[in-house]
C-alpha cells in the first residue's frame, strides 16, 4: 500500500452560504487547495504509456480517471489531506488517504465500480482492523461518510 | 403555432445554443409571521401531483453576516429549512421558505430543449399564484414582496472557447490577462464579480464568472452566473411580472454585453 501524509485530524466545513442554485458546482476558487491539485495528478496520469509498469499494464481507462476526478470534485470538503494518487493495475486509478491511525483506500475502475479498503489501527493482523468491498451505486456518498470515518467527525 | 408566435415576439438578443445549464426566476417576501414547518407538507399536498419529489435543504439566508441571520431566524422560532420540490422528469424545481418562492429550471442532459423564459414565466405565474392561494387559504396573509430575482447559470467548459485562464479575454473582452512589467506568469485561476446598477438604482445586475469542476461529469468550466434583482413597487401579480421582465432583460443584454462576439457565433446568436 502506498504512503500518505499522516496528519491531525481536520474539521470538515460543510457550512458555506446556502445557495439558490440547482446544479452543483464545486468552486475551484474557493476549494481548498488540495482539490485542484489532486484534480490535476488525477489528469496526469493520462501521460502514462501502455506497460507504464513494465509489466504490460495498459494505459489508464478515461472513464476510471473521469470517475476519480468526480469523486474529488464531489468530497471536496475542507481539511482533507492530498491523497496519494496512484495508477493501478487494469487501467485503474487509486487514491489513499491517512488520517492519525485511520486509513482509507478507493480504486476506480473502468467498469464503473469503486473498490474501497478502511484500516482502523497499525494491526493488520486483526480482521475487525480491516474492511474492504466494492461501491456500485451512491460512490460519493458513501465516500463521503468513509471520509467522515477516517477524519473522526460525528 | 404558439412556439412560433411566441419566437416572432421575442426581440432581446437569442442563440441557438446558449450556454445557460440553469434559469430561476422568483421572489423573496418579508416572512410570513405564521409559518412553520407543517406548512411545508399542507403546501406540498397541492402540488406533489406534479411535484412527486421534495428535498430538505439549508435556507437561502438573505442576512449581511451570519450573526444577522442566526438571529433573523431565532426571532421567529423557526427552524431554518428550505423545501425543494421536483417536478417529474426533474427538469423544474420550486424552492420555498418562509421568505422565499424560485421556480427553476435545469438541463439535464445536452439534448435537453432550453426552455426560454418566455416559457418559463407562465410557468412560474401559475405556480406563484398557486402558493398565494394557499397562504391566504391557511390564514397565514399575503405576502410583502420585496425582491424580484432572475437568475441565468451558464456553463462554458475547456475546450469550448477556452484551454487556459489566459484565454479568457476572448471569453469577456473586458478582462485581460496583460500585466505592467510582465514578471507574472499566466494565471493558474481567475474569478471575476462585478455588479451593475440597474436603471433608477431598482436593483442589481452582478455577473459572477467562476472556474468550477461540474460535480456531476468533474469536467472543467467556467461557471457565468448572471443575477437580476429589482424592488417591486407593490406586491401585484402585474408587478411582480414587469419586474420579472425588466430583471431578464438586464441578465440577456447584460450577458451578452459581458461575452464576446466571438463567443456569440459559437453559440449560434439568432437575434
Amino acid at each position: 500500500m502506498s504512503s500518505a501524509s499522516v496528519w491531525d485530524r481536520p474539521t470538515p466545513n460543510f457550512f458555506g452560504p446556502a445557495q439558490s442554485q440547482w446544479s452543483k458546482v464545486t468552486s475551484l476558487s474557493t476549494a481548498a487547495p488540495w482539490v485542484l491539485n489532486a484534480l490535476g495528478r488525477i489528469e496526469d496520469l493520462a501521460r502514462l504509456p501502455h506497460n507504464w509498469d513494465g509489466y504490460g499494464s495498459p494505459r489508464i481507462d478515461p472513464r476510471a480517471m473521469a470517475a476519480a476526478r468526480r469523486f474529488v470534485a464531489n468530497v471536496a470538503f475542507d481539511g482533507l489531506p492530498l491523497p496519494h494518487i496512484a495508477p493501478v493495475l487494469g487501467g485503474s486509478v487509486g487514491l489513499h488517504w491517512r488520517c492519525g491511525d485511520r486509513e482509507l483506500e478507493f480504486t476506480f475502475h473502468p467498469d464503473g465500480t469503486v473498490g474501497f479498503l478502511k484500516i482502523l489501527g497499525a494491526d493488520l493482523d486483526r480482521e475487525e482492523n480491516l474492511e474492504e468491498g466494492t461501491l456500485r451505486r451512491d460512490q460519493e456518498t458513501v465516500g463521503l461518510k468513509f471520509l467522515l470515518w477516517m477524519v473522526g467527525a460525528r | 403555432m404558439l412556439e412560433k408566435t411566441v419566437a416572432a415576439a421575442r426581440t432581446l438578443p437569442d442563440f441557438e445554443n446558449p450556454p445557460a445549464v440553469e434559469t430561476l426566476m422568483g421572489v423573496h417576501f418579508a416572512p410570513i409571521e405564521k409559518w412553520q414547518s407543517p406548512y411545508f407538507g399542507l403546501f406540498w399536498s397541492r402540488i406533489k401531483k406534479d411535484y412527486p419529489r421534495f428535498e430538505i435543504q439549508p435556507p437561502v439566508v438573505a442576512a449581511p453576516t451570519p450573526a444577522m441571520a442566526v438571529a433573523q431566524f431565532q426571532s421567529g422560532f423557526e427552524l431554518p429549512t428550505r423545501c425543494w420540490f421536483f417536478n417529474q422528469d426533474e427538469t423544474r424545481l420550486i424552492q420555498v421558505q418562509s421568505n422565499l418562492f424560485l421556480h427553476n429550471w435545469r438541463k439535464v442532459v445536452p439534448a435537453n430543449k432550453y426552455l426560454h423564459y418566455d416559457e418559463l414565466r407562465p410557468i412560474f405565474e401559475k405556480e406563484w399564484q398557486g402558493f398565494h392561494n394557499f397562504l391566504e387559504d391557511e390564514g397565514l396573509g399575503t405576502p410583502r414582496v420585496q425582491i424580484c430575482e432572475v437568475t441565468y447559470v451558464n456553463h462554458i467548459d475547456r475546450g469550448s472557447g477556452w484551454d487556459t485562464f489566459a484565454d479568457l479575454s476572448e471569453l469577456f473582452p473586458n478582462w485581460s490577462p496583460k500585466t505592467s512589467e510582465n514578471y507574472l506568469p499566466s494565471p493558474e485561476l481567475v474569478a471575476v464579480n462585478t455588479s451593475y446598477a440597474l436603471n433608477s438604482d431598482e436593483g442589481r445586475l452582478q455577473i459572477n464568472a467562476q472556474p468550477a469542476v461540474r460535480q456531476i461529469d468533474a469536467k472543467e468550466t467556467i461557471q457565468l452566473t448572471v443575477t437580476a434583482r429589482c424592488k417591486p413597487s407593490s406586491s401585484s401579480s402585474d408587478e411582480i411580472c414587469r419586474c420579472l421582465d425588466e430583471a431578464r432583460k438586464w441578465v440577456v443584454l447584460g450577458f451578452t454585453d459581458f461575452t464576446s462576439p466571438k463567443m456569440h457565433k459559437r453559440w449560434g446568436r439568432k437575434l
